[in-house]
């Protein structure tokens, strides 16, 4: 009798301790691959979707916003009286007198009327030309 | 290091199955088991000392074998490899013991602690015994080079392979653990 046979004695388990550790191993591995078949499946398809969705030509792109808002202004332009109506120096006394920034254009109505005390308006022309941004703020 | 002889002595028929193992061929792996159950369970058997725990640990190592297959070197031995892996599901098994044993009652520690074989009484019961005991008493590191050299037989140098050290340190680690388990067994005489 050998050291391994003396030491602890011989392995307690008979065959049918081995076959059951064997049926439960092998019930755990085959039921192991079943979900990654069914992620390679779940990939697969997805990247299938994708593919017919940037392959395929001719289709309509579905606009997610409008174009004119998508695209930069083409012009910020204030829009500039075509003759004021109001003389140079009560023009120049509403500017601040210690003011160092350039003096501002006179924003005037679209109609050419001379502008309130109390609003500006400014237009802004996109690169659209059916789409005209106009924007009245309070002085 | 050996198995059953129907694989050991045809490592082109071994390969092939680990080839269909990794292929998902579960009769391949079934093979794979039958040839190595009974020496894996040797160790589990000799490493923890407990029935139950030695089916767990036989479990689990084929369940482990089985999922790392993919990286097995085939330049390598696949027995030793096998090996390395019951030998770390031995020790994670014994780390749950000891934790689980720091809330057992006294006797059923000292009961895991000195297991003693129900076929004890055709050895020589008091060596055995004290053999065992010493070898249980020894450090970690020193029991696992001991079990696996002197009692399963296996050389040095698989050994070391399956504790993940050099060739050196399982010598002196095997050198110390029979001086301990000598010194252990004349401090009981």
């Amino acid at each position: 009798m050998t050291l391994r046979d003396e030491f602890r004695g011989p392995v307690p388990l008979d065959d049918r301790d081995f076959a059951e550790v064997r049926g439960s191993v092998l019930a755990k591995i085959e039921r192991r691959p079943l979900f990654p078949t069914v992620f390679r499946f779940a990939a697969a398809a997805a990247v299938a979707a994708v593919l017919v969705f940037v392959l395929i030509p001719g289709r309509t792109p579905i606009p997610s916003r409008p174009p004119a808002l998508a695209t930069k202004p083409a012009a910020v332009a204030p829009v500039l009286p075509p003759a004021p109506a109001m003389p140079a120096e009560a023009v120049a006394s509403k500017q601040p007198m210690n003011s160092k920034s350039e003096p501002k254009p006179l924003a005037v109505a679209e109609n050419g009327a001379p502008p309130s005390d109390m609003d500006m308006t400014i237009q802004i022309q996109t690169a659209d030309p059916n789409v005209r941004i106009i924007w009245i703020a309070n002085r | 290091m050996s198995a059953d002889p129907v694989l050991m002595d045809e490592p082109e028929m071994l390969l092939a199955h680990i080839r269909a193992a990794r292929e998902g061929d579960s009769r391949a792996f079934e093979e794979i088991m039958l040839a190595t159950e009974r020496r894996v369970a040797s160790i589990a058997w000799h490493i923890l000392g407990d029935a139950e725990e030695v089916k767990e640990a036989l479990q689990e190592t084929f369940l482990r074998v089985f999922r790392h297959l993919g990286r097995y070197d085939e330049q390598r031995d696949f027995f030793g490899w096998m090996y390395r892996i019951t030998v770390n599901v031995c020790r994670d098994l014994q780390g749950r013991r000891r934790r689980w044993r720091f809330f057992a009652p006294i006797e059923e520690a000292s009961a895991v602690a000195a297991p003693l074989s129900a076929d004890s009484d055709v050895l020589r019961k008091d060596d055995v015994a004290q053999l065992m005991r010493a070898i249980d008493a020894l450090p970690p590191k020193e029991r696992l080079a001991i079990i696996l050299r002197d009692i399963e037989e296996i050389p040095t140098e698989a050994v070391a392979e399956i504790l993940g050290s050099s060739a050196a340190t399982v010598r002196v680690q095997i050198s110390n653990a029979r001086a301990k388990i000598r010194k252990w067994i004349e401090g009981q005489r």
